[in-house]
């Protein structure tokens, strides 16, 4: 099969080109979907029956939820592209979308901390969902500190994919294992994230801000890789190039 | 002279066990430490002896998982500071199989004491039977899966500057269902359950990591001495 | 009972229900608000950091 397309679009020089351009569209497209989506979720959207108007914490708390786990395997699909066919932008990608990652991990922690409180009447609790995602949030730390911590960055990036993958098969051990352990320690909270039925008028806001992050992210992440490309590649002819352009202008 | 895959791994795990016995740092150290953590966690809990016993169990999977963290870091580092992983991954012998190898001899070293001090001080602070047995199962087949697990850890941050804090932040998240695991195992036994199920997903867990950690752990040593 | 309502006084009364939420103000915009800020925050620090890696490489540092 011929992947010179491929090879010519994932190559760093030429993804710095078309990202600029890709990013401005993104970032409009996420921007316009935010505003739709928070008009709907927080003033059309009417007061759930048994939670009032907290349940709108929804509207924040979900999609981090969905990007934490996304971005995970974003970051993993890419550092594997480097690590197995040693796709350079693969390796900047995924150290690019890592912090963003984590970010959207605690905001997850902490939205759905602060929607336990009125809904549970307490901010923690050792439910099988969120210790797992408490440990999703470690596992990114540990990816970040290690990429971090060696100074070569080509290899930083092969030693993150193997700890990425590492975490992979990881994530559906520690998901079940604290479920199950969890059912056997019956706690006194029932968990309502799997109540399917929810009113369209709530649910489309939802997957409206669920495309909001994911459109949000994709623009970041581009952002983030081109710095990651300088990074890598600052002793590259056309990155000084580039830099010196920039700077006349 | 070729060596065969068998007498190659045979010296392997030879030299490293006799190397542990002649440094105090790799065998009676972390030995040391694991007692000193329980004895902690005893003083920490204080002397009501039923919340002790019912909780002892939780303290020795913790000591457990502190005490293979903190000696994590030297399982390849005196082979990656003299050169001689370079002559693992030239040897005719694989790789994965040496690291094997060098990971067995960390878990006899480290590990099994442990375990067995484990219990005989489960025995001296009064555990009952069916608990301190469950405990020393759970032990004998988690300790497996955190020497494996933590070899992949190992041998990412080899020769790090602050390397042994790092491999810590790395490799805690990936011991948790471990840790569940046992102290499922240790609890059920306390309230009279079986406890064959907690034991046959532990045994899972090792073989699982037994056949891939090397590999992950081969990968991660070649990655790191692509710098050198 | 809509939020779009309005009766004679009826906009101010609508406004204030909307930023007290029913007394879960404090969790609601909270949340919002810690979300808010590291969504933005994490949406200028990459631009800021380009500018100054290019301003960096122009001037020749080619070694970090």
């Amino acid at each position: 099969m011929n992947f010179n397309w491929l090879h010519r679009y994932a190559s760093p020089m030429n993804f710095y080109s078309w990202s600029l351009v890709a990013t401005r569209w993104l970032g409009t497209v996420s921007a316009i979907l935010f505003a739709v989506g928070l008009t709907g979720g927080l003033v059309y959207a009417p007061p759930d029956y048994q939670q009032g108007e907290s349940f709108r914490i929804i509207y924040v708390h979900v999609p981090s939820a969905w990007m934490s786990l996304f971005i995970y395997m974003v970051m993993v699909s890419a550092g594997t592209l480097g690590l197995v066919w040693h796709v350079k932008l693969g390796d900047m990608i995924a150290r690019a979308s890592a912090p963003l990652g984590a970010w959207f991990t605690f905001l997850a922690l902490a939205t759905g901390s602060l929607w336990g409180k009125p809904m549970w009447g307490t901010y923690w609790v050792w439910d099988a969902r969120l210790t797992s995602e408490l440990i999703l949030l470690f596992l990114y730390l540990g990816y970040i500190a290690l990429q971090g911590a060696i100074e070569d960055r080509r290899i930083a990036a092969r030693a993150g994919a193997i700890l990425a993958l590492v975490g992979t098969v990881n994530i559906p051990i520690i998901h079940y294992s604290v479920e199950w352990w969890n059912t056997l320690h019956q706690g006194p909270t029932i968990t309502k994230f799997d109540s399917p039925s929810i009113d369209t008028s709530m649910l489309i806001p939802l997957l409206l801000m669920g495309l909001a992050y994911i459109f949000y992210f994709c623009t970041i992440v581009l952002i983030r890789t081109r710095c990651e490309i300088l990074e890598f590649e600052r002793n590259k002819t056309w990155v000084k190039q580039r830099a010196l352009e920039m700077e006349s202008v | 002279m070729l060596t065969s895959v068998k007498t190659a791994l045979t010296a392997v795990i030879m030299r490293d066990l006799r190397r542990s016995v002649r440094r105090s740092q790799d065998f009676v150290q972390p030995l040391l430490f694991f007692v000193i953590v329980i004895a902690l966690f005893g003083l920490a809990v204080g002397p009501d002896k039923e919340v002790f016993q019912e909780i002892a169990p939780a303290g020795v999977w913790i000591a457990i998982l502190l005490a293979t963290t903190i000696n994590l870091d030297r399982m390849f580092l005196s082979d990656y500071q003299d050169g001689t992983i370079e002559l693992m991954i030239l040897s005719p012998t694989p790789l994965s199989a040496l690291v094997g190898a060098k990971i067995s001899a960390h878990w006899l070293a480290n590990a099994c004491p442990q375990i067995l001090m484990a219990v005989i001080l489960g025995a001296i602070l009064g555990l009952k039977i069916d608990v301190l047995s469950a405990l020393g199962l759970s032990l004998l087949l988690g300790s497996p899966v955190l020497s494996l697990v933590g070899a992949v850890a190992s041998a990412l941050t080899v020769g790090l500057r602050g390397g042994a804090l790092l491999l810590s932040l790395i490799i805690l998240p990936l011991y948790m269902p471990t840790l569940i695991f046992g102290m499922a195992a240790v609890t059920n036994a306390a309230l009279g359950l079986s406890i064959e199920a907690e034991l046959f997903f532990l045994g899972g867990l090792a073989f699982l990591s037994a056949t891939l950690a090397p590999l992950g752990a081969a990968a991660a040593l070649r990655i790191r001495l692509a710098a050198t | 009972m809509g939020k779009a309502t309005c009766t004679g006084n009826g906009i101010r009364i609508v406004e204030t229900e909307f930023f007290a939420m029913d007394g879960y103000a404090f969790y609601v915009w909270g949340s919002y608000g810690l979300s808010a800020v590291i969504l933005i925050a994490n949406a200028m620090l990459p631009r800021i950091r380009e500018k100054s890696l290019l301003k960096r490489i122009a001037r020749g540092y080619s070694e970090d």
